[in-house]
């Protein structure tokens, strides 16, 4: 029956690629920013919760449900809080 | 006093220097005085694109410079007698003209027209500036591609800074049958990506080609399903409410059966 079949359509790839390529364009973080902003966010973290490493944080910049720009952020916490 | 329009894009190629031809005459035709002007300083096409190559003496930058006064630069189209075209200077580049001259050159143009349609060099570096520099309202026209919207949507914030408001979506070059099939964006998806608001919708055509090949604007062809597009779209310019229809070409008797046996998307 492959007359009948329909592959997913690359229009939905185009889509889907746009939208997370135009977060990162409009939201302009460079490498070096980032960088910058883990350890400094590591540091305010580190005050309050022991154990946290600026090389672990993970960021990115995503797409709420209702189409705005957000930053997500993971801050794994080591068992050894020295 | 003119209303002045930047047509721009950010990606070339996608249309802009047909839509202002088209949309330039369609006003004039709707009655208005209209000037077009090519802000392509170094690679003009306004004039090869309405048929006018062969008029040209004056241009924007011997305007500017005061080598001429303008109405010695602009030129009558060759169909309408209340459309002009003030053409690009083919052998400077695009610094040798200033933001601050491209304002004083507009607010000339003003007092001279109802509607001023600048057409945008693609980019977004000082040819683009100067292109919106005097302008009242942006008509952005992008095509159905990735490459199209992604710089679009750099335009749209660089428009917005630059404090010319929301600016107008054209989407060109739009082919019902490869959005059916899944195979290109639709109009829907563009508007989700890009949010700001639709002006009209163009339909891919080879008719384009021909109609340039020959230095003629599609709106000047009653027959043409394209031209009547541009036209709507130089409607809701003056104010019209026109609803904006979906483009529907007529899918084959084989498209229609296969599609009876498919469940909807």
């Amino acid at each position: 029956m492959g007359f009948f079949n329909r592959n997913k359509g690359s229009a939905e790839a185009a889509r889907n690629r746009l939208l997370s390529v135009l977060v990162s364009d409009r939201v302009k973080l460079t490498p070096e920013m980032m960088n910058r902003m883990k350890a400094e966010l590591c540091e305010v973290i580190k005050r309050y919760v022991p154990g946290i490493d600026a090389e672990a944080i993970a960021i990115s910049v995503t797409q709420t449900d209702n189409h705005m720009d957000q930053l997500e952020t993971k801050i794994p916490i080591s068992r050894n809080r020295g | 006093m003119a209303k002045v329009i930047t047509i721009t894009s950010g990606k070339g190629g996608v249309g802009k220097t047909t839509s202002t031809a088209n949309l330039g005459t369609a006003l004039a035709m709707l009655g208005k005085k209209v000037i077009v002007v090519d802000a392509d300083i170094g690679l003009r096409n306004l004039d090869v694109v309405l048929g006018l190559e062969n008029r040209i003496v004056y241009d924007l930058v011997d305007v500017i410079e005061g080598n001429c006064r303008l109405r010695q630069a602009l030129i009558k189209d060759k169909h309408n007698g209340e459309l002009y075209l003030l053409p690009a200077a083919q052998t400077k580049d695009k610094d040798a003209v200033s933001q601050t001259e491209m304002i004083e050159l507009v607010d000339q143009l003003r007092s001279e027209a109802d509607y001023v349609i600048i057409d945008s060099p693609a980019g977004i570096e000082s040819g683009f500036k100067n292109a919106i520099a005097g302008a009242d309202e942006v008509i952005i026209v992008t095509t159905p591609e990735v490459s199209a919207v992604r710089d679009a949507d750099r335009i749209i914030g660089l428009c917005e800074a630059a404090g010319k408001g929301h600016p107008k979506l054209i989407i060109n070059r739009l082919r019902p049958k490869m959005v059916r099939n899944g195979e290109m964006m639709s109009v829907e998806d563009l508007l989700q990506i890009l949010a700001i608001d639709l002006i009209g919708i163009i339909p891919d055509d080879e008719a384009v080609i021909t109609a340039t090949n020959r230095g003629e604007v599609l709106v000047l062809d009653k027959a043409s399903k394209t031209g009547k597009y541009y036209i709507d779209i130089a409607r809701r310019i003056l104010g019209e409410n026109i609803k904006i229809d979906p483009i529907e070409d007529n899918p084959s008797l084989l498209e229609r059966l296969s599609g009876m046996f498919q469940s909807k998307r």
